[in-house]
């Protein structure tokens, strides 16, 4: 799944660009031209939920917790120096606001309901499918089914563990950013996420062989 | 590589941060064993499935429900900002912040360098050991309560204070004579009770608190009762238990004299081991102690 030169290319100078534009918005925002910030909430907003969706699992909550973020982003907008890029600086206080926000749920009991302890599908071996290459409407239902059930795994593992994997292999952060976001140095981000990925193997094979019995 | 140091790199190969060798090494065993390889097709279908999880829309309200929470804030927070912003009063609020400055500094000011501010001796010095009976006049040692903040000050108390040994032939005579000399006398007859004195040699001891400048005609009227002799000494107050408030500097009322606390004295030490702390104090009254003694003690000398 390797993507060409010219694709990389492409994506760094949009990256380039974003981060030109954000500051040019930050800018803006910061001389009193509020309603700008509607065009970073925009820009921003998918990825925030769905950080904030598959870190807390419910849709409700996930939105509360989005406009949480951005308000929190936008109080702290003048201590953003610019010395990262703004959406590395985003997820920092999305990070932290999770964290609080899952303590807060926790007291509640908010992870105890039925929703969070449901038992995995049955699952045919969709290992073994999902290597095969063809496209047909039976795989794209393993597929859906499989993803489920990494959804699932996901949410049974530790906070910290589901958080690098989001941030690294949903959300597309590189090592560097993660270092960045999570305030972790390299090495330890590298360790972390090899124990995440690991222990998400093993809860999705637990479940696969539920799924079988 | 065995086994598991195979699979411990499976997450750094999956995202190319292996080195050549470690690369070649990890595809060699793959390639070779079949419950790795196994291993490593499930870890990538997880991976490159997770990377493959559609990204949810995210509900419509959010940027509206951002932006209502900002302007609500904005409302809250600006209202100050607004003020600042008014070029009207914006010249008024620097000259008051200038003239808070100003203010600030000098009750800072006067705070550190004060000698003359009112003090207000509320922890206990008006518990002071030696104290004038209101009926009498005389002075009394009093208990230190337990544990309560006290102090003593001996009645000779101040930077410098005047010992004067009168020599006299009638005490009678000599305390009316004394008495007159100036308002506050007091009279220390425990004095004579001191087991460390020799009570049939003093007789009683008075402190008469003047002036500096009055000094001398004190001392022409002490001579018209009896022999004198008479030298400066240095005196000190000592404190008892607890804390003393008092901070160099700061100004007191002892025993109804105007007291300035100039810190501590050279003797201090000795005074903390038997009663407290030392304290030097600048008293603008000079004490005089006047010691009456019969003619005929010195004499016998």
């Amino acid at each position: 799944m390797k993507v060409d030169d010219r694709e990389i290319n492409r994506r760094e100078q949009n990256r380039e660009k974003d981060e030109f534009d954000d500051s040019k918005i930050i800018e803006r925002i910061l001389g009193g031209e509020v309603n700008e910030f509607a065009i970073l909430v925009k820009k921003y907003q998918k990825g925030i939920y769905n950080y904030a969706l598959r870190m807390l699992g419910h849709e409700e909550e996930a939105r509360d917790l989005a406009q949480d973020i951005f308000v929190a982003a936008y109080k702290g907008l003048r201590g953003f120096r610019g010395e990262s890029k703004f959406s590395t600086w985003l997820f920092r206080i999305a990070i932290n606001q999770t964290k609080n926000r899952i303590k807060y749920l926790r007291r509640r009991h908010f992870f105890d309901d039925e929703q969070y302890t449901s038992e995995a599908k049955e699952v045919p071996d969709a290992f073994a499918t999902l290597s095969g290459s063809e496209d047909n409407p039976e795989e794209a239902f393993l597929k859906k089914d499989f993803s489920s059930l990494i959804m699932k795994g996901l949410m049974e593992l530790p906070p910290d563990a589901r958080q690098i994997i989001i941030l690294r292999d949903i959300e597309d952060f590189s090592y560097e950013e993660l270092s960045q976001i999570m305030e972790l140095n390299l090495g330890t981000v590298k360790s972390r996420l090899h124990r995440a990925r690991h222990a998400l193997r093993k809860v999705v094979e637990a479940k696969m062989a539920q799924g079988k019995k | 590589m065995n086994c598991k140091e195979t699979q411990k790199k499976f997450s750094q190969f999956f995202d190319d941060l292996l080195n050549g060798y470690k690369n070649t090494a990890l595809l060699d065993h793959i390639s070779k064993c079949e419950s790795c390889k196994r291993a490593w097709n499930r870890f990538i279908n997880i991976v490159n499935s997770l990377r493959c999880l559609p990204h949810e829309e995210p509900p419509f309200d959010i940027t509206p429900g951002v932006m209502a929470r900002i302007h609500e804030l904005e409302k809250r927070e600006c209202w100050w900002r607004k003020l600042l912003a008014l070029d009207s009063l914006a010249p008024l609020l620097g000259t008051v912040v200038v003239i808070m400055l100003v203010l600030g500094s000098v009750i800072l000011y006067q705070k550190v360098n004060n000698t003359k501010g009112v003090l207000e001796v509320t922890n206990a010095p008006e518990r002071l050991d030696v104290k004038t009976h209101p009926g009498d006049g005389i002075l009394r040692k009093t208990a230190i309560p337990k544990g309560r903040f006290a102090a003593t000050v001996s009645p000779l108390s101040g930077k410098r204070y005047t010992v004067v040994t009168l020599y006299v032939d009638d005490i009678d005579q000599a305390e009316r004579k004394i008495t007159t000399l100036a308002s506050r006398v007091f009279v220390d007859r425990n004095f004579r009770t001191n087991p460390n004195q020799a009570p049939r040699k003093i007789l009683t001891q008075y402190r008469i608190d003047i002036p500096a400048t009055e000094l001398d005609s004190l001392l022409r009227e002490l001579t018209k009762i009896g022999e004198i002799n008479h030298s400066v000494n240095h005196g000190k107050a000592a404190m008892g238990k607890g804390r003393y408030a008092l901070e160099p500097g700061a100004m007191g009322r002892i025993q109804g004299m105007e007291m300035r606390f100039a810190g501590d004295t050279p003797e201090g030490a000795g005074n903390r081991r038997k009663m407290g702390q030392g304290l030097h104090i600048d008293v603008p009254m000079v004490p005089v102690n006047v010691v009456v003694v019969y003619r005929g003690h010195r004499s016998k000398k």
